[in-house]
């Protein structure tokens, strides 16, 4: 048999051979050339005969289709001012699917340093388990040709499974509910950036509304808990909110930074509008640095967040403005709004290293708690959850990252497209 | 040893142009045959500029390029260079013309590159489209010579750095021998641009729109500026003839039968990659050549450029070169596998480079560098063929680039801070250095060969790596002479091997073979030279010397294509 095999095999070389000589042996001319020039020029004669304009693989012909139909340009840039946008939806809320409009009204240029430019946005967003974002905005841009925007805007949102496990670090995983927010807000904001600072205000008109969750894997919050025991579940009411902020950012690349840190403060007046109840104040503190380590390759990231809230005498902060920790951003490790109360600190730190030119790995360490009162903010409280991380991006921008999150609580992994910090 | 060195030597050789023979199905056979001479070797002029009928127009894919370069080996050929004379020399063709690689250039000549015009004439320049090829931001203009120009911008971030680098290498791609096109540095206010009737660009869509004046000034809205309020940029003239697409870096094009050779055969496109690990030309790939179809007094063919330099030296075209660029494929498994597994303490030779910190010079370096290593963006087909001979080769031509002809290169590209020119001169000279050190010792350096004629002739030599003062002493050299018969193409009764001192042989006069049919006699001669650095300078170089009825020259050179082995990095580069 594999004296058989061997002759055939034996066979099929030699007429491979046969056949490969024959166009050689077609060309070889009768009379045997005398220089290397008639050589070559017989050559070429041959190939006259042979000539056929060039063709393209399948596979060559799908990319060369795919390079002049510029796809990923009309796909980002849309259709007479339309594109595919997200509804910027907490975690949780399913795969998304959305429209956005924009458009300048002072002309075509998309340039928006442009002075005195004017945007119109819109956005319609929506979810598969049911999470809705309507919005709308016109901002004029670099007014008078200084660094000053103002912006108007209004949105309405409705979040159907919003998580909830109750207040407190104390809080039990077993008790996870889940509610309805939907919520109606109309404002304006100014900005001010000179350089690396950026200060800004603005107020805006809030009308939340909490219902029952639709998430049927988890009882509504209202089956779970009373409302005399979280404020705002009850009685639902609307608010004035004034804001102030400031930061000052000195980050190398904001879209991936390596170096530098941004400081932000922001600081929020809530007042209730109907009931009286729920006047709070609001202090949001973010501080992020990025310490390169040698060889450029390396990035110790750290950051520092704390929120605070402060109700006036007898009024207290609805359950659905408190800070949460917990998901995609904050406490990785544990699930979205997984701890909330009136105040929370988080410490997170990262260690990123460059694995490719289009990715970076990550050991990330994120810790937390919070409490009803900042005195009850204690280290000796914090949670702490821990994973690795990758990030992909390009040359100078972030595009999406992986994080592998554990906690006493289980491990999560994370898909997301914005970054951790 | 050194009979098996010679023999597996001319084995290589045969088994190569049999391979070639069969793998390039469309050559006869006495196209590739080395062993035999022709009355007119060696050839200096390769005709491939017979008229050919008007081909037709066919682009190359860019993404079906990276696809297929970075997931296969795209060569279909192997071997080493095909379309080279019988001295190893690349004959003058459409491809590749000889310029200071064989003959002395002045730096005027080095300096006036490819140009025959001073650049855009003055007056009105009409805008006339937006390339969509690229990713340089930039338009074409007719000016009123009716020349057409593509003004190739600075990016904000990097001002004069893509402008300069491409300038500085296109006068280095003529000088070595190429079909480039004529750069200009240049400088315009926005008043000069109008549109032309019937001018289109691609807009943010993809659709392709009438261009408006608006238009032209958003481009140029936030482009540097010099002091006067003009703008820099870089006037590149099209090219004669009508494109007809791109090369490929292997194969042939089918519709060109001047087109003989298996691309990734060419020595003057393998070698290429010596001259591009110089000026860190990592963008060197089809989507970057033209083929045009010319009329040259009356005949019609295909002539092939090389061109968009804007990736090179410290230049990544739209902003500084990456610190990954000529260092490391945009994907390469292996690496992002240890550099994943390191956390962070896997380091790259690129990540201890030093940069300058000048934007118009962007990230150029020459300490970290290493030729061997040098990476393209992607896998090159015809760059990772590139034998020791090939180095050799294209070393020897950058080896005859000065220090003055290189600093007056970067003056041309008018680069306004002389302290950035300065060091970028300085930089692309000591690439230089490294460049022409590893081409050269690549490979058994022996060079020049010349018949000193008398009463006894002898064959005279020279040692590259001696004459350029890459080594310190000169090696020993062991001969051996043997005749050669050119009816048959077989080298026979070689003769013991002689150890000389010098570097002159003496040429026996029984060592002829039998004469051919045109009673012309050859002698063979290996040389290997001893050198403890370099063991593999021990394959010889078989040299073969022509007797014309007592006129003896010198007609066959062939070098040892083996590279020596290098670091891990190295062996990946070539693939």
């Amino acid at each position: 048999m594999k004296d058989v095999q061997t002759y055939a095999f034996r066979a099929a070389v030699a007429v491979m051979i046969v056949w490969l000589a024959l166009p050689v042996c077609a060309q070889v001319p009768s009379e045997e050339p005398s220089t290397r020039a008639s050589v070559l020029d017989e050559a070429r004669q041959g190939l006259t005969s042979q000539s056929v304009p060039p063709a393209r693989s399948s596979v060559e012909r799908g990319l060369y289709w795919y390079d002049n139909q510029y796809l990923l340009a009309k796909l980002s840039a849309g259709w007479k001012g339309f594109h595919m946008a997200g509804g910027d939806f907490p975690a949780g809320a399913g795969l998304n699917f959305g429209v956005g409009y924009d458009r300048s009204l002072t002309g075509a240029d998309a340039d928006r340093r442009l002075p005195n430019r004017i945007d119109l946005t819109a956005r319609a967003a929506y979810s598969t388990r049911g999470y809705t974002r309507l919005s709308t905005g016109v901002t004029a841009r670099n007014l008078g040709g200084a660094p000053v925007d103002v912006d108007g805007f209004g949105q309405y949102y409705e979040f159907p499974q919003e998580d909830f496990f109750g207040l407190g670090r104390d809080s039990e995983q077993s008790d996870r509910t889940n509610y309805l927010l939907d919520a109606f807000e109309t404002g304006g904001r100014v900005h001010w950036r000179p350089s690396i600072l950026d200060l800004g205000g603005g107020v805006s008109y809030l009308r939340p509304r909490i219902g029952r969750g639709t998430d049927s894997r988890f009882p509504s919050l209202e089956e779970r808990f009373i409302s005399a025991t979280i404020p705002g579940l009850g009685p639902q009411t609307n608010f004035l909110k004034s804001e102030l902020s400031a930061a000052i950012d000195v980050r190398d690349n904001p879209m991936l930074p390596r170096n530098g840190g941004r400081y932000a403060v922001t600081f929020a007046q809530f007042d209730d509008r109907e009931l009286g109840r729920f006047d709070f104040r609001r202090t949001d503190v973010s501080l992020q640095q990025y310490v390169p380590l040698p060889n450029r390759s390396r990035v110790l990231a750290l950051r520092a967040e704390g929120v605070f809230t402060d109700a006036d005498r007898g009024n207290q902060v609805p359950f659905y403005f408190h800070p949460t920790l917990g998901g995609a951003s904050n406490l990785r490790g544990f699930r979205e709004f997984r701890f909330r109360d009136e105040n929370s600190v988080l410490l997170g730190a990262e260690y990123r290293w460059q694995a490719w030119w289009a990715l970076d790995a990550a050991l990330f360490v994120d810790a937390g708690t919070v409490a009803p009162t900042r005195r009850a903010l204690s280290l000796d409280t914090m949670e702490a959850a821990y994973g690795v991380g990758f990030r992909v991006h390009s040359n100078s921008a972030f595009v999406a990252r992986l994080d592998l999150a554990f906690s006493r609580e289980g491990f999560i992994p994370l898909l997301r497209f914005e970054h951790a910090f | 040893m050194r009979s098996k060195s010679l023999i597996a030597c001319l084995i290589a050789g045969v088994a190569a142009a049999t391979m070639s023979a069969l793998s390039a199905q469309t050559l006869p056979q006495p196209v590739q045959d080395s062993l035999r001479f022709y009355p007119d070797d060696p050839l200096w002029s390769d005709d491939d500029r017979r008229t050919i009928p008007p081909p037709v127009p066919h682009d190359l894919s860019k993404s079906y390029e990276f696809v297929a370069n970075t997931f296969s080996d795209t060569a279909r050929s192997f071997g080493p260079a095909l379309n080279v004379n019988t001295l190893g020399e690349v004959p003058d063709s459409s491809w590749f013309t000889n310029r200071i690689g064989q003959h002395d250039m002045t730096i005027d000549e080095v300096l006036r590159g490819p140009n025959k015009v001073d650049g855009p004439a003055p007056g009105v320049w009409q805008v006339t489209g937006r390339p969509d090829a690229g990713i340089t931001p930039k338009f074409t203009i007719r000016d009123a010579r009716g020349d057409t120009y593509l003004i190739k911008l600075d990016p904000e971030s990097n001002p004069e750095l893509p402008s300069s680098v491409e300038l500085i290498a296109t006068k280095l791609f003529h000088a070595f021998g190429y079909h480039v096109p004529e750069d200009f540095i240049v400088t315009f206010n926005i008043d000069r641009l109008t549109v032309s009737p019937g001018a289109r660009a691609r807009n943010a869509s993809g659709d392709r729109v009438p261009i408006r004046q608006a238009d032209v000034e958003r481009w140029l809205r936030n482009m540097p500026r010099n002091s006067d309020g003009s703008i820099r940029a870089l006037a590149s003239r099209y090219v004669p003839g009508t494109v007809v697409g791109q090369f490929m870096l292997t194969g042939r094009r089918s519709d060109d039968p001047n087109d003989l050779y298996p691309h990734e055969r060419r020595r003057e496109l393998r070698g290429m990659r010596v001259f591009s690990a110089w000026l860190n030309h990592d963008d060197a790939r089809s989507i970057n050549s033209i083929d045009t179809y010319i009329d040259d007094d009356g005949r019609h063919y295909i002539r092939h450029y090389v061109q968009d330099f804007g990736s090179t030296l410290g230049s990544g075209s739209t902003s500084a070169q990456q610190p990954r660029g000529g260092y490391e494929y945009l994907l390469e498994p292996n690496q992002i596998g240890k550099g994943l597994a390191g956390f962070g303490f896997y380091k790259r030779n690129w990540m201890s480079a030093k940069w300058p910190s000048d934007p118009t010079i962007g990230n150029i370096e020459a300490d970290v560098f290493h030729p061997a290593t040098w990476k393209t963006e992607y896998p090159n087909p015809a760059y990772n063929q590139m034998d020791a001979a090939d180095a050799f080769w294209a070393a020897s031509i950058v080896s005859k680039f000065t220090d003055t002809m290189i600093k007056g290169i970067v003056e041309e590209s008018r680069l306004s801070n002389s302290n950035a020119a300065a060091y970028l001169a300085d930089v692309i000279i000591k690439r230089r250095d490294a460049t022409v050190r590893w081409g050269i010792t690549a490979t058994n350096p022996v060079d020049r060969f010349e018949i000193k004629h008398g009463p006894t002739p002898a064959l005279t030599f020279d040692n590259a790596a001696v004459r350029l003062h890459l080594v310190q002493e000169q090696p020993r050299y062991v001969v051996r002479w043997a005749s050669f018969d050119n009816t048959t193409g077989t080298i026979q009764s070689f003769q013991a091997p002689v150890d000389i001192a010098g570097t002159s042989a003496t040429i026996a006069h029984d060592i002829w073979g039998p004469p051919d049919a045109g009673g012309i006699r050859y002698a063979v001669i290996t040389i290997s030279t001893i050198d403890r650095a370099f063991p593999h300078w021990t394959k010889p170089v078989v040299v073969t010397i022509r007797n014309r009825n007592g006129l003896l020259d010198v007609v066959g050179i062939v070098r040892p294509t083996e590279l020596p082995d290098l670091p891990d990095d190295g062996r990946r580069a070539r693939r």
